[in-house]
């Protein structure tokens, strides 16, 4: 049996969405991978990506710690404690003033998704590439959902403004041996 | 399967490149996994280069963040002839030591987007290395059909490259 199993995609259509919601996700992989190439309808160039687990919109359960490239080559590193957002972020995807037909692309991986005895963790990286020496931004991501129980759904967003027509986003499950 | 195993190249003797070609349409993303040494003897860490459909042209942009151990810094370049400057080991690395880069390329055949590329690469040379995320943009929407790899250099013999597919 495959480690690495589909377990659904969504491509969004004209018009954008405001969200791509993954739900009723089986409790049989040990890991999942998301793989994301995202734009936002904001007009910036960099819009945060927001992941949400299940229902749960408590600003005091997601937390997180980022090292971020941005901005004709600024190096920085910044933590985000519980209360400050109902999200866990990732920086982040493209927005409207982007370079044309560019999408953010990211990985993320949510461990031992299905437990109910720890808090979940959740590792991204993603790129959002412009054609500028200026406006860009790329970024390592650790993120916390403080609640042990199982996920069971993803709700992925731009912080603001919809997603893009095209933007698309790929659930995995990964299973150990 | 979800995760497909497309074409490897392991090298039994240096080259100046690694390509894929005739890339089959029928995934959704692709990830090429190298492990990867140059023939370049005045280098302890090299960067790699990356092209689409052979496009040599000024039509890419890329931009990555490195740590060295020391500090972290970002780079970034625009109007060039290539993208997705990871590094890897040079042939001044001790021998033995190959560095690793994972690259990865959604939606690689589509159509409506010029193609973002990411990647993850790095070595340790035990007191030394280099670790980078780093990212590229094809501007251009025609599908990939063939991928080019090179590094500073030759690409010594015993690296490997290796293509899969993902499925939506």
């Amino acid at each position: 049996m495959s480690a690495v199993t589909l377990i659904a995609h969504t491509e969004v259509g004209a018009g954008g969405a405001a969200n791509i919601t993954f739900s009723s996700i089986p409790a049989v992989h040990s890991d999942l991978w998301l793989v994301v190439s995202s734009r936002s309808t904001t007009a910036s160039f960099a819009v945060l990506l927001g992941i949400q687990m299940n229902t749960d919109t408590a600003t005091t359960n997601y937390s997180r710690t980022v090292l971020l490239a941005q901005s004709s080559g600024t190096v920085s590193s910044s933590r985000y404690a519980g209360g400050s957002f109902n999200y866990v972020g990732i920086n982040s995807s493209a927005g409207s003033t982007s370079t044309t037909s560019t999408f953010a692309s990211a990985n993320v991986y949510i461990t031992n998704y299905a437990n109910s005895t720890a808090f979940k963790q959740v590792i991204g990286d993603i790129v959002n590439e412009n054609n500028s020496t200026a406006d860009y931004t790329m970024s390592l991501n650790a993120g916390l959902w403080a609640q042990t129980a199982a996920i069971t759904q993803l709700v992925m967003f731009p912080a603001s403004g919809n997603f893009a027509q095209y933007s698309s986003a790929t659930l995995y499950g990964i299973k150990k041996a | 399967m979800a995760y497909e195993a497309i074409a490897s190249t392991t090298l039994t003797s240096n080259a100046a490149s690694v390509s894929f070609s005739s890339i089959p349409s029928t995934y959704k993303h692709l990830q090429i996994r190298g492990y990867m040494r140059s023939t370049s003897v005045a280098d302890t860490f090299v960067r790699t280069y990356f092209r689409f459909n052979s496009d040599v042209g000024t039509n890419y942009a890329e931009h990555n963040l490195i740590g060295d151990g020391v500090q972290g810094t970002s780079q970034r370049v625009i109007t060039t002839t290539q993208c997705c400057d990871g590094r890897v080991s040079g042939g001044n690395a001790p021998t033995n030591v190959f560095g690793v880069i994972i690259f990865d390329l959604l939606d690689y055949a589509s159509s409506n987007k010029y193609k973002t590329a990411r990647a993850l690469s790095g070595v340790d040379t035990n007191g030394n290395g280099r670790v980078v995320l780093s990212s590229g943009l094809w501007l251009n929407t025609a599908a990939v059909t063939s991928i080019t790899l090179l590094l500073d250099n030759n690409i010594s013999a015993g690296s490997v490259v290796a293509l899969y597919g993902l499925k939506s």
